[in-house]
């Protein structure tokens, strides 16, 4: 009870004679630069997918890179059409020729064997557009149905029956998929860096935020003595104290937090008068740097009130 | 006067000195770090395509990636410009291993089916020269098998015209950008030979022209002061915006130094108070401080910088490519700025309670 009357009685005093104008400056950098850094509207809004004609597209990746990926392996092989042999390497992919041959524009729907071979344009004239070519790999030899020809320089064998061990993959997406995550990555990098920038700030500024506590315990020395005078204790004294000091912090943070906000709605309504901005939002990655932010404060607010007693 | 009560503070102080020090000097790095790192965003283009000083042409788009200019238009319109040096690039984005790089044309002889690799993407892709990659074009959707034949500056892929052009899809003579090199009358005479007034020319460092068509013959062109600025203005981003925006982060994260700046002089009261008694006027204990300040400010602002140009705590990359922290004097001198205002206009408040 005595603490809870010697908390008020300090509140209400620092209330009155604007203490809380030292905390707010202390706090101001790192949680308005907080709630500002991680309020910037996402980059992965803007519609700059629309400006791409959206179009699968095949890439090759040591990993699923993507929802759609079908086992594959590139290996040094030769295809011979009549006498001729020409060695080339081979992308062998374990999938349903239908599916990958259409991404290629080749798909004519009436392809109904296992497996199809796509030569590079190239060979493709030179040998003279042949419908069955034999691939030759590790010593196994195939003759395959030729689908057509593509601009790359390797042959392509697409087969729902492969024999061959396949350690890679071969995936299909979208290409305003691979737009938006390539600009999400973007804009996680960007954001774990202010991340860590926020954070690095929040303990280099220990010192300040010591000081301005420091400053209000100070400012309080008289409410403190006549506290004192009244009979309360020095160990509640101190923790009084303590407490004043941690509630008046919370309520900085969140102010200057509230602050931000409505600063950054503030910026966004002029400056969209002027540019065309997505909207701004402040992400929930926020929320763990504002808490550490208030538990640094409680951690210095017990050392900022050391000694209180031994003023008086 | 001042001076001798400013050695007195300085001398007597000493402890009190070094953690001002040592705590302006993380502030100043971390407000250097902040300045650098949201500057170094407007350089984007210009650090992976290695592209520093001259002319370049382009053309408007979405980046200079999927930009396009025919070279027999600009080199019809300069025909009749001697001494100048034009370099002709085409670039365009593919996959390799699932991740974002960047493909460029070269001019050294390579075969159809060798590819050069920036030496950060080869320690990224863990591939040396013989290896292969596969690289998966992001507009055909074709896949390539390359020989890796040697390796390049900068975070680029770089492969001969021929296979770049088939690479990104587009008949033989289109480029992404043209980089003119000459002396700045001769780029004069480029820019009035592209449509520019001779009256908007301004030549210092780098300057962009992009083309736009607007009619069957006609192109209009606008000039820029960096190739990122050109396409960042397409999205409505001016980059001045971004400027004032990292100059407001970096001087904002500053403003916790006035309290600082109390609490040194909180704590040197009791050697301010003797000083006051020994006859030393109020104005010289201001002024003896304020020196103070300029002295503590000044070291800190020196070891940040040290701290900034050697320490690499702090890194922003994109696909891989880390960003170049850039050295703008200018912009480094309001960090200073703001160190020492902010501080002294603490300490100033603070020496003016204390000795009252």
């Amino acid at each position: 009870m005595e603490i809870l009357v010697a908390v008020s009685t300090l509140l209400v005093s620092a209330i009155r004679r604007s203490l809380y104008t030292t905390l707010l400056i202390s706090t101001l950098a790192p949680v308005l630069l907080l709630v500002v850094l991680f309020s910037t509207p996402s980059i992965s809004s803007l519609e700059y997918t629309s400006l791409m004609q959206d179009k699968q597209v095949l890439f090759f990746s040591n990993t699923r890179s993507s929802e759609e990926c079908y086992s594959a392996g590139i290996v040094e092989g030769s295809i011979m059409v009549n006498s001729s042999v020409l060695r080339a390497p081979i992308l062998i992919v374990s999938a349903n020729p239908d599916r990958v041959l259409g991404v290629l524009g080749l798909a004519r729907g009436n392809y109904t064997a296992s497996s199809y071979v796509v030569l590079p344009r190239d060979i493709y004239s030179d040998i003279g557009k042949p419908s069955l070519v034999v691939v030759r790999l590790n010593n196994a030899t195939g003759e395959y149905s030729v689908a057509g020809s593509w601009g790359s320089n390797t042959v392509l064998l697409v087969t729902s029956s492969v024999n061959y061990h396949l350690d890679k993959y071969l995936c299909l997406a979208s290409r305003s998929r691979i737009l938006l995550d390539t600009v999400e990555s973007i804009e996680s990098n960007l954001l774990r860096t202010a991340e860590l920038w926020v954070l690095v700030l929040s303990i280099v500024y220990l010192p300040v935020i010591y000081a301005a506590q420091r400053r209000v315990v100070e400012s309080l020395r008289v409410d403190l003595r006549v506290l004192v005078n009244i009979g309360v204790s020095a160990r509640n004294l101190y923790f009084s104290t303590t407490t004043t000091l941690i509630v008046l912090y919370i309520i900085v943070v969140f102010y200057v937090c509230a602050l931000g906000v409505v600063l950054v709605y503030t910026a966004w309504s002029v400056l969209s008068y002027i540019v065309v901005l997505p909207y701004p939002a402040l992400r929930l990655s926020a929320i763990p740097l504002l808490l550490l932010e208030v538990l640094l404060g409680v951690l210095v607010a017990p050392l900022a009130s050391r000694g209180v007693s031994k003023w008086l | 006067m001042a001076l001798v009560a400013y050695k007195v503070v300085l001398t007597t102080r000493k402890h009190l000195v070094a953690y001002a020090v040592l705590t302006l000097t993380l502030v100043s790095w971390l407000s250097l770090v902040a300045l650098g790192l949201l500057n170094s965003l407007l350089w984007l283009y210009e650090g992976v395509l290695g592209v520093e000083e001259g002319l370049i042409i382009t053309s408007k788009g979405f980046s200079p990636l999927t930009a396009l200019v025919y070279r027999g238009d600009i080199e019809s319109r300069l025909s009749s410009i001697t001494d100048i040096t034009v370099e002709y690039y085409l670039v365009t984005p593919v996959l390799v291993n699932g991740g974002f790089f960047v493909l460029r044309s070269t001019s050294v002889n390579l075969n159809s089916s060798c590819v050069l690799v920036g030496a950060d993407i080869a320690r990224q892709l863990g591939v040396t020269i013989g290896d292969h990659v596969v690289v998966s074009s992001v507009f055909t959707g074709e896949v390539y098998y390359l020989e890796v034949c040697g390796y390049t500056t900068g975070y680029v892929l770089e492969a001969s015209y021929d296979l770049v052009a088939r690479i990104r899809g587009v008949t033989k003579g289109y480029y992404s950008y043209i980089v003119v090199k000459g002396s700045s009358e001769a780029q004069s005479r480029v820019l009035e030979a592209l449509g520019v007034k001779p009256g908007e020319i301004r030549l210092a460092g780098l300057i962009v022209a992009v083309l736009s068509r607007i009619g069957d013959n006609k192109t209009r062109v606008v000039l820029y002061r960096a190739l990122t600025e050109a396409y960042i203005t397409g999205f409505g981003l001016q980059r001045d915006y971004i400027l004032y925006f990292a100059v407001t982060v970096a001087v904002a994260s500053l403003i916790g130094l006035v309290i600082l700046g109390l609490d040194f002089a909180r704590r040197t009261s009791s050697s301010l108070r003797v000083l006051r008694v020994i006859g030393v006027s109020k104005r010289h204990l201001l002024l003896a401080t304020l020196l103070l300040g300029l002295t503590v400010s000044t070291i800190a602002y020196v070891f940040s910088l040290a701290l900034y140009t050697r320490v690499e705590f702090f890194t922003l990359s994109v696909l891989g490519y880390v960003f170049k922290t850039g050295r703008h004097s200018e912009l480094f001198l309001l960090v200073y700025l703001g160190l020492l205002v902010l501080f002294n206009l603490g300490l100033a408040l603070g020496v003016h309670r204390e000795v009252e």
